[in-house]
């Protein structure tokens, strides 16, 4: 075994940093999950009677649903009546300023600034306005007078359906209905929070957007429902981020995102997914299953997914595009690592509807430990979609032995008029390559990082500046020891 | 769901009310692979390996199994003149015809037998092989063979033999076998270091609804080769369920170009196993579908151990109301190191009710592998098109040109290359029912 099997070894071993438990008091809704549940969560969070029965429809729909079976993970059966569908810090902050100080440390640990920060002079710090979602609420916002003032709304669900009923009414469930698969029926049932943003016509948001998810509460579900309307002409780019404690038992994350963009609107929706793997031997760790979907409703519209994933025991995403209005876009861009035992079942759907519509789909995918990697896509091409485009490119590391890539990109076409382009390989880091770093010294660790950040960077690229920076020092730091 | 469920106990009183042969191993096998069948039934649209197949009618209808056959000589002629120097078998309605077959000069080493012969003489080679490959338990139209097979071919090569002459199996369904089922079957041994090439041909009457479910074992042991040209040009009203299943040991070789323009509904699972060190194998195929027309290959190259090479390039051309799917694994196991492995999957859409589907899947447990795939769908390259035609051509004639090419290509292939002409008649016979027409 060379030495450089060794160093990438070690490299996948290294620790998980955000794994610490805020102490704070909380409360949440005992174990266990029926009508009542649902109930709880829509009173608690004071909801429409219409919201109430959406939800009770999911429910009821989701109880004769089949739990799917066909993603290449593996994984013990959920008992879906463990855990708690509610969870919040028991004083609720009416403002930002009255927000439990231990939650700000909390955010501030995490590097996630909650202050509205003033721009010092001389030195250009870009603004972020940050959602943090903590367990089943949202603990603040931050802009979101700045963000009034161009009409934007940016606040969490829970607030967006006392506030904006009409809208939330209008869009809700439209690109992912309630019940669209077994995981987002759950969510239609007793989703808690999430974000919600709205930008009015024609308008440029002038900050990134970014919501925050941290999971502390053990014994829970997070299961957050965002959703974001961009009218004619508005432009908006929105990140996720989100970790949790490290626990020995699995929590599940059960998501649903929907975007809607109507004619010339553009929407870029970036994540770093960061939820806590699991242990070494594949103790505990987050289900991440979540469903993401964007409608391109208007012509020239585009929706752009970008996603790092590095975290969770098990990953189930596919983030799609509807693309619906004629000349839309649909844009995947996806890097995704699996180390000590983590499984990840990711890719896309592309549904070609309209006429010109294009779409691009490159997805990294890195492997190592024991580690099994999936890329799963589906490219279809609808009789409607005349002049359809579509590249896909996806690409396999193994680093190591025992760990598995697998590549399943399935493609549809309907008509003659597509034209369908897929290419994917499989590799690793050749002796060659290692050989030719090191022989310009640079050491065996740094020539790895650069050799999987260089595989990666068509992804990173597409992510805004900061987070660019973040993915890279957290594919560094995940495949740290785990080289050698 | 009532009638499958229905028309599975039809086949299970079939299988009842069929004597038994004697032979405990073969009627146990019967029984187990009945039984495998029972428990799937026919697959449907939510079984994975069947979500793109519409067996719905098949389900409904009842084919009893088909009686030793009518007249065949003069479907028979044309094809034997394709090759005429052959060693042959032929198979009306999945039984064995003598008085059509050529067996004269076997070479020594080379044993051509039917199978209801060697189950008779109670053979050894049958025993250790026959049914003990194609996957009952996965297949269902594997397991209704295999529990309903009588006949077939048995073909075997002693250690070292090199057989120079194609070997060509035809199986015909004639107007008798019309609205019947048969299950013809082929099993091939290739002792060490022998080599063989064959000709597996499927074709029957036009026309008239029938059930095929063709089963071939094919066996290579170590530094043996076996090349396969295999012709699907069932009749347009057939059901053609088939498998084809290879094992190849160290060193061995496994070529196979596929061809398809027949059936209405048509569909070849092709399983290579690449069970020792430095095995190869190479599938080709072209698939050509009409209006009303479905075919499928489902490949599944399993790299189990190191060294193996692996390619598979399938092109498919789609006019019409028609629809194709191909689904093609490359499977590297743990520990198969220095695999090398490559697929790639063309298909040209000509009119715009075609439906072409491409489902590659790349499963990879080992780090020190090379596999790549690709694919593509997409219609006639307007620049091309517009190239000829600046050079004088009628679009008729440049589209014909050019779909004439890409379809042409995969026939380099061949393994059989004395039925070039005649694939390549097919395909312009096909091109002359005006699909160069543009029908757009």
């Amino acid at each position: 075994m060379s030495a450089s099997t060794k160093t990438i070894e070690e490299l996948t071993r290294k620790g998980y940093e955000f794994g610490f438990v805020t102490d704070i008091e909380q409360e949440s809704l005992p174990p266990g999950l029926n009508e009542d549940t649902v109930r709880f969560i829509s009173a608690k969070k004071e909801e429409p009677e219409w919201l109430l029965e959406w939800r009770l429809e999911a429910f009821r729909n989701w109880l004769e649903m089949p739990l799917p079976n066909w993603a290449h993970v593996k994984y013990p059966p959920i008992d879906f009546q463990a855990i708690s569908y509610f969870a919040a810090p028991k004083d609720q902050p009416k403002s930002l300023d009255e927000v439990d100080p231990k939650l700000l440390e909390t955010y501030e640990k995490l590097g996630i600034p909650m202050h509205e920060r003033e721009m010092l002079a001389g030195v250009q710090q870009r603004q972020v306005a940050v959602d943090a979602v903590f367990d089943s609420v949202s603990v603040g916002t931050t802009y979101k007078d700045k963000l009034a003032e161009k009409g934007i709304i940016f606040c969490s669900m829970s607030e967006a359906v006392r506030e904006h009923p009409e809208l939330v009414r209008k869009y809700l469930g439209t690109v992912v209905p309630k019940g669209d698969n077994f995981f987002a029926g759950l969510n239609s049932a007793v989703f808690s929070d999430g974000s919600f943003v709205y930008i009015p016509r024609g308008v440029r948001c002038p900050m990134e957007l970014s919501t925050y998810f941290r999971m502390n509460a053990g014994h829970t579900g997070q299961f957050e429902r965002t959703l974001i309307i961009a009218e004619e002409g508005a432009h908006v780019s929105y990140l996720e981020g989100c970790t949790a404690p490290m626990r020995d038992e699995n929590q599940l994350h059960a998501a649903v995102v929907e975007l809607v963009a109507l004619d010339d609107a553009e929407i870029k929706y970036s994540t770093v997914q960061n939820w806590y793997p699991g242990d070494e031997n594949g103790k505990g760790g987050i289900f991440n299953f979540v469903t993401k979907r964007g409608l391109c409703a208007g012509k020239r519209s585009k929706i752009s997914w970008t996603q790092v994933e590095t975290g969770s025991a098990i990953t189930w995403k596919y983030p799609s595009c509807v693309l619906k209005g004629d000349d839309s876009v649909g844009e995947f861009y996806s890097v995704a690592v699996s180390r000590g035992h983590q499984q990840a079942d990711t890719g896309t759907k592309m549904i070609h509807m309209g006429k010109n519509t294009r779409s691009t789909i490159i997805a990294k995918g890195i492997s190592a430990g024991h580690g099994e990697q999936t890329y799963r896509g589906l490219v279809r091409v609808l009789p409607t979609a005349n002049n359809a485009r579509n590249y896909s490119q996806c690409d396999s590391m193994l680093i190591g032995d025992q760990c598995g890539a697998h590549t399943f990109p399935y493609i549809d076409a309907q008509h003659p008029g597509a034209q369908i382009e897929h290419e994917a390989t499989t590799s690793r880091i050749s002796e060659d390559q290692l050989f030719y770093c090191k022989q310009r010294g640079i050491g065996e660790e740094e020539a790895v990082s650069l050799i999987v950040n260089g595989f990666c960077r068509d992804v990173f690229k597409k992510l805004p500046m900061e987070f660019a920076v973040e993915a890279q020092k957290l594919l560094e730091v995940t495949l740290e020891d785990s080289v050698g | 769901m009532e009638a499958a469920k229905e028309q599975k106990s039809v086949y299970l009183r079939e299988f009842e009310a069929m004597p038994a042969t004697g032979e405990t191993w073969l009627d146990d096998l019967r029984r187990r692979a009945m039984a495998d069948f029972e428990r799937q039934g026919f697959p449907h649209r939510r079984i994975e390996a069947w979500k793109n197949a519409n067996l719905a009618s098949l389900a409904q209808q009842h084919f009893p199994p088909a009686a030793p056959g009518a007249d065949i000589d003069g479907y028979l002629r044309k094809l034997t003149e394709s090759v005429p120097d052959a060693l042959r078998m032929v198979f009306v309605d999945g039984h064995f015809s003598a008085r059509h077959s050529d067996l004269t000069d076997l070479p020594e080493g080379l044993r051509m037998v039917s199978l209801a012969e060697a189950f008779e003489a109670g053979d050894v080679t049958t025993d250790a092989h026959f049914g003990r490959h194609a996957d009952t338990g996965e297949h269902p139209f594997a397991a209704l063979s295999t529990a309903f097979a009588r006949d077939g071919a048995l073909i075997e090569l002693a250690p070292g033999t090199i057989v120079e002459r194609p070997v060509v199996l035809h199986y015909f369904t004639s107007e008798g076998g019309a609205g019947m089922a048969s299950y013809p079957r082929l099993l091939v041994h290739a002792g060490t270091g022998s080599e063989v090439r064959l000709v597996e041909h499927h074709a029957g009457v036009a026309d008239e609804p029938y059930l095929t479910c063709p089963v071939s074992e094919i066996v290579v042991d170590d530094n043996a080769g076996v090349r396969l040209q295999h012709l699907q040009e069932s009749g347009n009203g057939a059901w053609h369920l088939g498998v084809v299943h290879v094992e190849l040991g160290r060193d061995a070789r496994f070529g196979m170009h596929a061809f398809s323009g027949g059936a209405r509904f048509g569909r070849t699972d092709v399983y290579v196993n690449l069970n020792g060190s430095g095995a190869q194998a190479s599938l080709n195929g072209l698939y050509m579908v009409s209006s009303g027309q479905f075919a499928d290959y489902h490949t599944w190259v399993r790299h189990r151990t190191d060294h193996g090479s692996s390619e598979q390039y399938f092109k498919g051309v789609l006019d019409g109301k028609a629809e194709s799917v191909f689904d093609g694994l490359i499977h590297v196991a743990k520990g198969a190191q220095q695999t090398d492995s490559q697929q790639q999957n063309r298909n040209l859409l000509l009119s715009p009710r075609a439906t072409a589907h491409s489902n590659p899947r790349l499963e990879i447990y080992a780090d020190d592998v090379k596999c790549g795939h690709g694919s593509t769908v997409g219609e006639l390259d307007a620049d091309a098109l517009f190239y000829l035609r600046s050079r004088g051509l009628g679009e008729r004639e440049a589209r014909r040109l050019l779909i004439f090419a890409f379809a042409n290509e995969t026939l380099d292939s061949m393994t059989a290359p004395e039925l070039r002409d005649h694939v390549e008649a097919r395909l312009a016979n096909w091109l002359d029912d005006d699909r160069a027409g543009g029908s757009g």
